[in-house]
């Protein structure tokens, strides 16, 4: 399978109604494919004997290849063509129009090693990069931290100067009259701006190296402030929860009935030996239900323990783990006076040399710092932007087929139908990436950084017990008749 | 087809634990309870007494499974009946001699053709579909390069006969017809002509042409066994001729990992109990996650119904420990990558202990007789916790929009 299909055979599986989709494939495991040695020997021996006449080698075939060459003066000469393209493609003058020339100044500073500044503002990079930086000189000069000067220069599209004394007097000053750049200051070269800028803690070559991977594949990017404290989740919480009350209790007050009229009939409780020789069960579910007994995490405990405990410890390793960027994806309407949006990822850098892969109690501080909406704070509406389509080649034709199928599939269907699916749908969701479609799941993203390679990982948290209050409130909403209990256990029985 | 394959494995496959219910055994069932519906109270109420008085809790009339320790430690089942109810009823264990489900004997008959009744063959196994899944793959490699061969030529510019033309229509034909074999349909098979080994003699009763014995038994893991001993209480288990208690056989167990007397309460055994009771106890199916480098896979149903949706690896929560964990990135990295590949969901199953036992040992020092082994255990499991977190992989190129 490409990896395309693999991708799409993913979205499929999330349907538990395609179960059996592929039922006879379905059944074996990867490690049935042992190689059978007799047709390597065979295609070797093969080889050696006839002396390559048909010009195959000795190795064995392995699917098909695209371009394969075939001997034929059609191939020869189809890639004649391209390469030729390539070429002209390349040998264009390339440069930047005077009028789009960048220009920049480094100005060395002490608290953060230095910055650099844009007195005139060109170009559509600034949708993430940049802070205003008022002065008495330039009217819409902007300041770039460490990080986002060296992704403008080393991308081309920036020219940077070496700020010196006379230009700060000159910032600070109106008197003076003008100030040529480009004519009083002297060029800073890539490598004089690697030395100039890593030589702080904030801004590592590390982080530098995220940032511009990410950037180069479009997404919309934005420092956090170490400084800056997030205002803490669990104040949140804690209010929502306590204005909540006890509501739920009387809901599920009628289905303790139940479990109390049953346990007349039980001499023995499900922690005692005999419990299953004594008791009638009537349902599976129930004999599972009664079986549940390691306690488990829920979602939002780790913060719930903040409250109590509000001591902020501040311990070393913590610190190696901070987040360093908020990243949005690049279609999101977001701007960067206000980024009311919530980020897409926010993302930590770690080195292999120094950091090893964090504990559970690291990992969820972590999670009870990143910047996050409780599933009762989302916004009721939020008009989604129209999705454009824009490329529709990329629509296999085997999405196609199946999207049709779904279609006519679903025109068949009940809304209990339609329903028990959708249900269906958002539990896997939640036990796969610990959130529903709508609802954003309590996550980090860990840059890790080895010799300069970079590994993004998502850690999430989630609960396989599904018994969280925000959980079965997400799921009891399509499933009325299962608001006690969750989870995949087959009810053949039913 | 896959319909049919559905309906067939869910009767075979229909109940997920090896607990038989009262529904199960008598075909009754509770009427449903509307909360605002008083009458529907009284009479589920009325419905209950009625059952509890006139019927057996049909467990009670269950035998036993009997499961075997032997000297190398191994857990052994070897009635077929109650193989079969193990591996039915939850996928517990593994045959010996065959890929998961023990098919050893019925394979065997097949391949020497022992069923004089003409039913052999009727139910294909697991391990012939592989075969002729192969098989089938090959017939549809070989079509495939019979057309390449005379594509090229036309490529090449070579006028092509009318013969040849015609022929690579029928290729491409027969291409088409081997891309969606029909593997279950049984229409070839009874063409092999049947091959007797000599060792195969030995297998079979001469004056019946029937199978001496089943060589094959059930393995089961010792955190399966446990759960059967103490979570459901279906099997008895025996060592040396003497039967275990649920205690002994947890003592048994966690001497498995460590061979001293004293058990520490982050002994292996008791972190993969306590994981695998867990998820046991939500319905997953949980078997050995070694080929995946991971400690457990989670199956939705079983493996006859799909593939193990998740890889679990159990971390045990050493907070009292420094701050960074014993686990490197490039070990994970590549546990992940292995379960990525295979479109698995790798979860990291945190488990916090209780750091203030010394040896597990003391929850015995103030037991009666009367006690009951099962309560003081699963006081004990009740120190334990569960936290899970997953880990994926983020490739920014696929997340663009």
């Amino acid at each position: 399978m490409t990896k395309k299909e693999l991708h799409l055979q993913d979205e499929i599986d999330d349907d538990e109604s395609n179960i059996n989709k592929n039922d006879i494939e379905n059944n074996y495991d990867i490690e049935d494919e042992t190689p059978d040695w007799k047709i390597l020997t065979r295609s070797l021996g093969s080889a050696n004997n006839s002396n390559n006449t048909n010009g195959t080698s000795g190795i064995p075939k392995r699917g098909d290849k695209d371009f394969e060459p075939d001997n034929t003066d059609i191939q020869t000469s189809t890639l004649q063509e391209s390469r030729e393209a390539m070429y002209d493609a390349i040998s264009g003058v390339r440069g930047h129009h005077l009028k789009q020339k960048l220009l920049s100044i480094w100005i060395e500073d002490e608290e953060d090693g230095g910055y650099s500044i844009i007195p005139f503002m060109k170009g559509n990079y600034f949708r993430d990069i940049g802070k205003a930086y008022p002065n008495r000189r330039y009217k819409n000069c902007i300041r770039l931290n460490p990080i986002e000067t060296v992704y403008l220069v080393e991308r081309g599209s920036m020219i940077i100067y070496l700020g010196d004394e006379k230009f700060t007097n000159y910032l600070k000053d109106e008197e003076e009259g003008e100030f040529n750049i480009e004519e009083e200051l002297v060029p800073v070269d890539l490598e004089l701006l690697y030395s100039l800028a890593f030589i702080n803690e904030r801004y590592t070559i590390d982080k530098y190296q995220v940032y511009s991977y990410l950037k180069r594949h479009g997404y919309l990017i934005l420092e956090v402030d170490p400084k800056k404290q997030q205002p803490p989740q669990w104040k949140r919480l804690e209010q929502y929860e306590s204005s909540k009350g006890q509501s739920r209790s009387i809901i599920s007050w009628g289905w303790d009935w139940k479990k109390w009229i049953q346990s007349f009939w039980r001499p023995f409780p499900p922690t005692h030996s005999l419990h299953y020789l004594t008791t009638h069960y009537f349902k599976v579910i129930d004999i599972f239900k009664s079986l549940r007994l390691i306690p488990t995490y829920q979602i939002y405990d780790s913060l719930r323990k903040t409250i109590n405990t509000t001591t902020t410890t501040t311990s070393t390793t913590l610190d190696d783990y901070k987040i360093s960027f908020n990243v949005w994806k690049p279609g999101s309407q977001f701007s960067k006076s206000n980024p009311s949006q919530l980020p897409d990822y926010q993302i930590v850098v770690v080195n292999t040399d120094k950091v090893k892969f964090p504990t559970l109690k690291v990992i969820q501080r972590l999670v009870n710092t990143i910047e996050y909406r409780f599933p009762f704070e989302q916004p009721s509406q939020i008009p989604t932007p129209p999705v454009i389509k824009k490329n529709d080649k990329m629509i296999s034709k085997r999405q196609l087929k199946y999207d049709q199928r779904q279609k006519s599939n679903q025109s068949k269907l009940n809304t209990a139908q339609l329903n028990n699916i959708e249900y269906l749908k958002k539990r896997d969701n939640l036990l796969k990436y610990g959130k529903t479609s709508k609802q954003s799941n309590r996550n980090v993203v860990i840059g890790v950084i080895n010799n300069g390679i970079i590994n993004l990982i998502n850690l999430i948290e989630n609960e396989f017990s599904l018994t969280s209050e925000s959980v079965i409130d997400e799921l009891t909403q399509l499933h009325k008749e299962k608001s006690d209990i969750h989870g995949i256990v087959y009810n053949g029985d039913k | 087809m896959a319909k049919f394959h559905k309906k067939h494995l869910n009767k075979i496959y229909g109940y997920p634990i090896p607990i038989t219910t009262t529904s199960e055994a008598y075909g009754v069932s509770l009427p449903e309870v509307y909360p605002h519906n008083p009458i529907s109270w009284l009479f589920f109420a009325y419905k209950l007494i009625q059952y509890n008085l006139s019927l057996t809790v049909p467990q009670s009339e269950i035998k036993f499974i009997e499961v075997e320790l032997d000297q190398s430690s191994m857990f052994k089942v070897d009635q077929t009946d109650d193989v079969l109810r193990l591996w039915r009823r939850g996928f517990f264990g593994k045959g010996i001699l065959s890929r998961s489900e023990p098919t050893w004997k019925e394979r065997t008959i097949n391949r020497l053709n022992l069923n004089s009744e003409g039913e052999g063959g009727s139910n294909l196994l697991m391990e012939d579909v592989t075969v002729k899944r192969r098989e089938g793959r090959q017939k549809y490699k070989d079509e495939r390069s019979k057309i390449q061969a005379l594509e090229l030529l036309q490529r090449k510019g070579e006028i092509l006969s009318n013969d040849d033309l015609k022929l690579l229509d029928e290729y491409r034909e027969n291409m088409a017809k081997l891309k969606n074999p029909n593997i279950r349909s049984n229409g070839d098979g009874d063409n092999d002509e049947e091959y007797i080994r000599e060792e195969d003699e030995v297998l079979i009763d001469e004056d019946t042409n029937q199978l001496i014995s089943n060589l094959e038994f059930l393995q089961l893991q010792s955190i399966e066994v446990f759960f059967l001993k103490f979570g459901l209480n279906v099997i008895k288990i025996t060592h040396n001729q003497l039967k275990l208690s649920t205690r002994d056989l947890f003592l048994q167990c966690c001497q498995l990992q460590s061979s001293s007397t004293v058990i520490k309460p982050n002994n292996q055994f008791i972190f993969e109990y306590v994981v695998y009771h867990h998820y046991r106890s939500l319905g997953w199916c949980v078997r050995s996650g070694i080929k995946f480098g991971s400690d457990m896979l989670l199956y939705k149903r079983g493996p006859p119904f799909s593939h193990a949706e998740h890889a679990v690896m159990i971390i045990p929560n050493d907070e009292s420990e420094s701050e960074s964990s014993q686990y490197d990135w490039f070990e994970l990295a590549s546990r992940a990558r292995v379960i990525g590949t295979v479109k698995k969901n790798f979860v990291l199953t945190f488990v916090d202990y209780p750091h203030d036992i010394e040896d597990v040992n003391e929850i015995w020092s103030q037991v009666t007789d009367e006690d009951d082994d099962k309560e003081i255990l699963s006081q004990f499991f009740k120190l334990y916790k569960i936290t899970e977190i997953l880990y994926r992989r983020w490739s920014p190129s696929r997340t663009r929009d």
